[in-house]
């Protein structure tokens, strides 16, 4: 079964935003607010559609928002495509 | 995450609009005297609009929205210059001053460019003006303005280049309306920006020429702390900073943040420091290279919107990690 990992999303995020240089921050400091690594809500935003056109997941508004760091937002896909 | 001291050149980053919120900045007004005396001094430069403008701040429940045009600009010009003016105060020294939109007043303020009155006649010149502007919105898409620039209706323009994909658009509700549809269909994603007027389109036109003669009239200086120019994506030159058109036209000049900043990062190693409401500019600052390899950090004195009544813990704390001791 599919499922998505930290340096997975880390690879989305870092697309969303522009950026050229890989990190792994992701990994480092997985339990890290999304702000304090860079991210506001239109790179979130711009995630969810990533998410739900490459693993077919469709988070809502609602539970975006409740995932504040790589490793909840990570949790949350995995549980919906272990439910799937 | 740590929480020691932080040295370093001190740059400051000071938000305009989208960093506005209710109740921004009166918990430091009701908790702070220092900053409570600076903004006072404010509102008695507006008159009787800035006795209005400070109730209505202060309100429970405003009889205006904080995202109205008349209360955002003049509330977050308001507030940048006086945590600039407090962080002076407390011994600190800015080697740099970075604005967003009416941020870069403030910061041209801070930097002696204007007096503060004669700060204070162009802010309330131009909000008063905004009432002559139709109707229109603003977004922020993600995407760059290169694959922005295409889907523009007429009548949308490029508002500000905030990050490599973050393109604010600025515009008249229906084009707006159409050119958000367009992106959207083209697979962008974007969001709203809260503000009653497209600042930084072309609507703003009339602004920008009724501004000229007042601008004309003022004395501007060189400013006395390097300021990097969100309009030019430089260093402001004393020309620049004596020129009235420059500062007449910011209104529909798109504002060339991500440019600036990354100016403003390649002077070397130092800490960013958000002056004014929320963390929107840190948060854009951490995706810097030289934040990102550590080289350089941010810090937000207000952090994320948060309840008045913790306002005063926040900066206290920020001011403990700059080393300042406030009086």
């Amino acid at each position: 079964m599919k499922q998505m990992t930290l340096s997975a999303l880390e690879q989305i995020m870092h697309t969303c935003a522009g950026e050229d240089e890989s990190t792994d921050s992701f990994q480092q400091a997985p339990e890290r607010a999304f702000a304090d690594l860079g991210y506001d809500s239109l790179a979130l935003l711009e995630t969810q559609s990533v998410i739900r056109r490459e693993y077919g997941v469709d988070l809502s508004e609602q539970a975006l928002s409740a995932a504040e760091t790589p490793q909840q937002l990570v949790d949350l896909v995995n549980r919906w495509l272990s439910a799937a | 995450m740590a929480v020691g001291r932080l040295t370093g050149a001190l740059a400051l980053l000071m938000p305009g609009q989208s960093a506005q919120y209710q109740g921004m900045g009166t918990g430091l007004y009701r908790d702070v005297p220092a900053f409570a005396r600076v903004m006072d001094e404010l509102f008695l430069l507006m008159g009787a609009a800035g006795d209005e403008l400070r109730s209505d701040w202060l309100a429970a429940s405003p009889r205006v929205s904080i995202d109205h045009a008349n209360r955002s600009q003049p509330l977050l010009f308001a507030i940048d210059y006086a945590l600039g003016r407090l962080l002076l105060d407390w011994g600190l020294r800015p080697t740099v001053l970075l604005g967003h939109s009416i941020g870069e007043l403030a910061a041209a303020t801070l930097a002696g460019v204007f007096d503060l009155a004669s700060a204070v006649r162009i802010v309330r010149h131009r909000v008063g003006q905004f009432a002559t502007v139709p109707a229109g919105g603003m977004a922020a898409v993600a995407a760059s303005q290169a694959q922005v620039q295409p889907h523009l209706r007429p009548g949308v323009d490029i508002g500000a280049v905030n990050a490599p994909r973050q393109t604010v658009i600025a515009g008249a509700v229906e084009p707006l309306r159409t050119t958000l549809d367009a992106l959207r269909c083209a697979g962008y994603t974007w969001a709203p920006v809260p503000a009653t007027v497209p600042f930084h389109s072309e609507l703003l036109r009339p602004v920008v020429v009724a501004a000229g003669p007042l601008l004309a009239s003022l004395p501007a200086r060189p400013p006395q702390i390097p300021l990097v120019s969100g309009y030019t994506g430089g260093y402001l030159t004393d020309a620049e900073a004596r020129d009235p058109g420059y500062w007449a036209s910011h209104p529909v000049d798109p504002v060339l943040f991500w440019p600036a900043l990354t100016t403003l990062a390649g002077a070397g190693p130092q800490l960013l420091v958000e002056c004014g409401p929320g963390n929107g500019l840190t948060t854009l600052a951490r995706r810097l290279p030289q934040v990102r390899s550590g080289h350089s950090e941010v810090l937000a004195l207000l952090g994320p919107p948060t309840d008045p009544s913790r306002e005063a813990g926040q900066l206290a704390a920020a001011a403990a990690r700059l080393g300042a001791s406030p009086p």
